[in-house]
């Protein structure tokens, strides 16, 4: 099946994770030919989105064989590959309702058809369940990135319209506009001065304002303003987003993005992708396949090839024997890696399948939640249902997991969900939890990179709510690897101002015809 | 598309080009349509004339003159005919707003049609006016064109008969601009409706004065704390004190103190401090104090308004 398949290339990319995505369509819009596989037969590596078929045939893993191929020569070293799926260890999927229907009959009668999990299965594609839920700021590294390449054009947003925050042992709507404070009763005349006051300095001053602040804990700094805990939790937790131990300089200028993101394309600084995250992955190969690169799933990669005598990489091997050059670069996600066995940071992510909000509300919402306190590290939710088209009506799919990675984490999942709970009151209990899904998602971004010349090793997610430490490390290999200033996916023309020449005429450059071409 | 992203795309100076283009085919079809109708005034049947304007005036609202033609045409024909004409006449500037929502034309159109209607009055025409004026509003909170429509729309709505209906009438506005506010602080036309609305609930209804001035005091209270830099909640406040609460009604405790208080957290703010100035003369307290912060005013924090300011002491 790899016959017909060309043999040279400028550059080969593994893995269809977001960073890898982004670089190879970087480097197919500036003309160079490239190869992009991945080993799975769906986009996005450790960022898919999955139907609820999917997920489950996802959880099943299959061990890979070894496969052993020879040198060439005495020159050649051949690098084998790791299977990337080991980078999501200890999955686990439980559900809580019964298979079929005829478990159901011996059960007590209830007042409603209780759910089963075939009746699930049957709207298993109106599912896109994501491995790394991410959220976008209006004002951000991605939207800006999308925008300004105009890889926008393929995917669709909604803006994630509910922000809620811990307050009083429940579930409470964040104020961070002025006209949430106005409307807010509870909060005095003089903290809602105060309040504005910080929120008016975080949006206008500079960082250079703050001088000698610029080290204190953010804590401290809003303590000195005078705001009393409560308002100091909102602003760290609700529109920082960071720790009690980040500095002032951190904390002001995640303040100031946020703010900065309320009000461009609604009255909320998030947006979210309709049908999930994956559909970003798939947006970045496009824009790869339509400058010409050239798109391979389920390919059977063996291994590396090297140069020993140079230690550069030359290309990959399939598990057939075909070996495929690149002239200039393979980029490749870490998960390929065998090292990353060692490595011991994990992130561990919950996905709750729900059928209730875990607060009530008159209309579709898509809800932000950071639980966090002194002494912890932020915790991140984020629920979705029908609205963003990730779960059939009625039905909810509860993201939670931690902002930084953790060493040997045992497994919190119940501590968590408990935690959640108490917040949610009788609206919504466990009962309402019809399925459990949970992995360890191995960290990849702390890795040192590759001793190997000419090739780039990409990582793979980490617990930030954000996707700005993956654009820039496309951005930074983009131009480690071409260095002499060029652009970084530039803007894609708009299909009016193309101009397509007719073959036949070929001599007369002034008749052209124009057409019009869906990119 | 062709190779590796070599593809030819229109240069800027070719997409300019093609504009221009457009533009002078525009501008000439325009113009000939134009000379058609004015050449045609007079002499042309009032359904043609209508037809011809309503294709121009959808892409090009503003031309005066042709509104002038339609409002002729509609004059001349006869009378059954007319109330149905100047009811599709209100859905034509519809689709002219739609080009421009702060077209003085349309709106001035729009009223002219309610004003020629005036005997055949009809309250649901009225209402689906007031529909449209909200939607209109939802795009664009600031459009003077359509508060000062809504404003003459509920004059004209407000019922005539028992005088018992008019104070839930004006509490339900009163409701609708509360919403706004809390949308906008700055909205300042809602903050002047709102006195105007006030004005009549009270003069309707002088038994719930002080309630209702209670609640008022409070709301902009909520406001100058929320955004002390606004300047539209800042003139509410001193109307509210100085054109409805009056002197006697002013409380040093209930009034002044909050905006003391407020002083102290945000100093050298030219509205408090004006309010604050004003508050104490009427109060005839803390003379000192008074002419102090306006030498401040005047000298370095507004000197754009010295005078003003110099004035008051």
């Amino acid at each position: 099946m790899l016959e017909g398949l060309p043999r040279e290339y400028d550059v080969i990319v593994v893995g269809t994770g977001m960073v890898e995505s982004i670089l190879g369509a970087a480097c197919a819009r500036i003309g160079k030919s490239v190869l992009h596989i991945d080993v799975n037969d769906y986009y996005g590596s450790e960022w898919a989105s999955f139907s609820l078929d999917a997920l489950m045939e996802w959880t099943q893993k299959q061990e890979t064989a070894e496969i052993n191929i020879d040198p060439h020569d005495e020159h050649e070293k051949i690098v084998p590959i790791s299977n990337p799926k080991d980078v999501c260890r200890n999955v686990q999927l439980k559900w809580n309702i019964p298979e079929t229907k005829e478990e159901t009959e011996t059960m007590e009668e209830n007042a409603s058809k209780p759910m089963t999990l075939d009746v699930l299965k049957k709207q298993s594609r109106k599912f896109n369940i994501d491995l790394t839920p991410k959220l976008y700021y209006a004002s951000g590294g991605l939207i800006d990135l999308l925008v300004q390449s105009n890889v926008a054009k393929y995917c669709e947003f909604k803006l994630v319209s509910r922000l809620l925050l811990e307050r009083n042992g429940q579930l409470e709507n964040v104020p961070s506009s002025r006209a949430d404070i106005f409307n807010s009763n509870d909060i005095s005349l003089i903290d809602k001065r105060l309040l504005m006051k910080v929120i008016m300095n975080c949006s206008s001053m500079s960082i250079d304002d703050l001088n000698e602040d610029q080290n204190l804990p953010f804590v401290e700094y809003l303590k000195k303003q005078k705001l009393n805990d409560k308002l100091c939790h909102l602003i760290l937790n609700s529109i920082s987003m960071v720790d009690y131990t980040a500095t002032t300089k951190d904390g002001f200028i995640k303040a100031k993005r946020y703010l900065d993101s309320i009000g461009r394309y609604g009255n909320s600084p998030f947006l979210f992708p309709l049908y999930g995250n994956g559909e970003m992955t798939q947006a970045f190969c496009r824009l790869c396949a339509v400058f010409g690169g050239i798109q391979f799933l389920r390919f059977p990669l063996a291994a590396f090839t090297l140069n020993s005598s140079t230690n550069q990489c030359t290309g990959i091997i399939a598990t057939t024997g075909e070996r495929f050059h690149a002239k200039d670069a393979v980029i490749c996600n870490h998960a390929y890696m065998k090292s990353i066995s060692e490595s011991q940071n994990t992130i561990h992510r919950i996905v709750l399948l729900t059928n209730q909000s875990i607060k009530a509300s008159e209309k579709e919402e898509i809800t932000y939640l950071r639980l966090s306190s002194p002494d912890e590290t932020g915790i991140h939710v984020i629920e979705v249902g029908y609205g963003p088209g990730c779960a059939p009506d009625g039905l909810f799919l509860l993201y939670l997991f931690p902002e930084k990675s953790q060493t040997h984490a045992g497994d919190n999942t119940d501590k968590i969900i408990e935690r959640l709970l108490k917040l949610t009151g009788d609206h919504f209990t466990r009962t309402n939890i019809l399925g459990q899904f949970t992995f360890d998602q191995i960290e990849t971004i702390s890795l040192p990179p590759s001793s190997i010349d000419k090739l780039f090793l990409t990582h793979g997610p980490d617990g930030t709510i954000d996707h700005d430490a993956a654009v820039n490390t496309a951005r930074n290999l983009f131009h480690e690897i071409y260095s002499n200033g060029e652009e970084f996916l530039a803007r894609a023309p708009d299909p009016e101002d193309i101009v397509i020449e007719d073959p036949s005429n070929t001599d007369d450059t002034s008749t052209t015809k124009t057409e019009n071409e869906t990119l | 598309m062709s190779v590796h992203g070599q593809v030819k795309v229109r240069t800027s100076a070719e997409q300019k080009a093609a504009r221009e283009r457009e533009r002078a085919e525009k501008l000439h079809l325009y113009l000939s349509e134009y000379e058609n109708i004015l050449t045609n005034r007079q002499t042309a049947d009032p359904l043609v004339l209508l037809k011809s304007t309503e294709n121009v005036l959808s892409e090009h609202p503003d031309c005066f003159t042709l509104w002038n033609v339609r409002r002729e045409a509609l004059l001349k024909i006869e009378h059954e005919q007319e109330k149905d004409l100047l009811e599709k006449e209100l859905s034509v500037t519809q689709r002219c707003l739609q080009s421009n929502p702060k077209s003085y034309s349309c709106w001035y159109q729009r009223q002219w049609c309610l004003k020629q209607l005036r005997e055949k009055f009809n309250v649901n025409l009225y209402k689906n006016e007031l529909g449209l004026c909200k939607k209109y509003l939802e795009l664009d909170e600031r459009n003077f064109h359509c508060w000062a429509y809504r404003y003459y729309l509920l004059e004209q709505l407000c019922p005539p008969t028992s005088s018992s209906d008019l104070e839930p009438f004006f509490d339900q506005e009163l409701e609708f601009l509360h919403a706004t506010i809390g949308r906008n602080l700055s909205n300042y036309s809602a903050w002047h409706y709102r006195s105007k609305y006030l004005d009549k609930l009270l003069d309707h209804c002088p038994t719930r004065r002080s309630a209702v001035l209670s609640l008022e005091w409070e709301l902009v209270l909520n406001a100058v704390y929320t955004d002390c830099w606004d300047q539209a909640a800042w003139f509410y406040l001193r109307w509210l004190l100085f054109k409805q609460l009056g002197s006697e009604a002013i409380s040093e405790d209930k009034h002044i103190k909050p905006l003391e208080e407020l002083d102290e957290v945000e100093p050298r703010n030219r509205w408090c401090m004006l309010a604050l100035c004003q508050l104490w003369k009427e109060k005839k307290v803390r003379d000192e104090k008074r002419k102090c912060y306006l030498e401040q005013l005047a000298n370095e924090i507004d000197c754009d308004r010295a005078q003003f300011y110099r004035d008051q002491i």
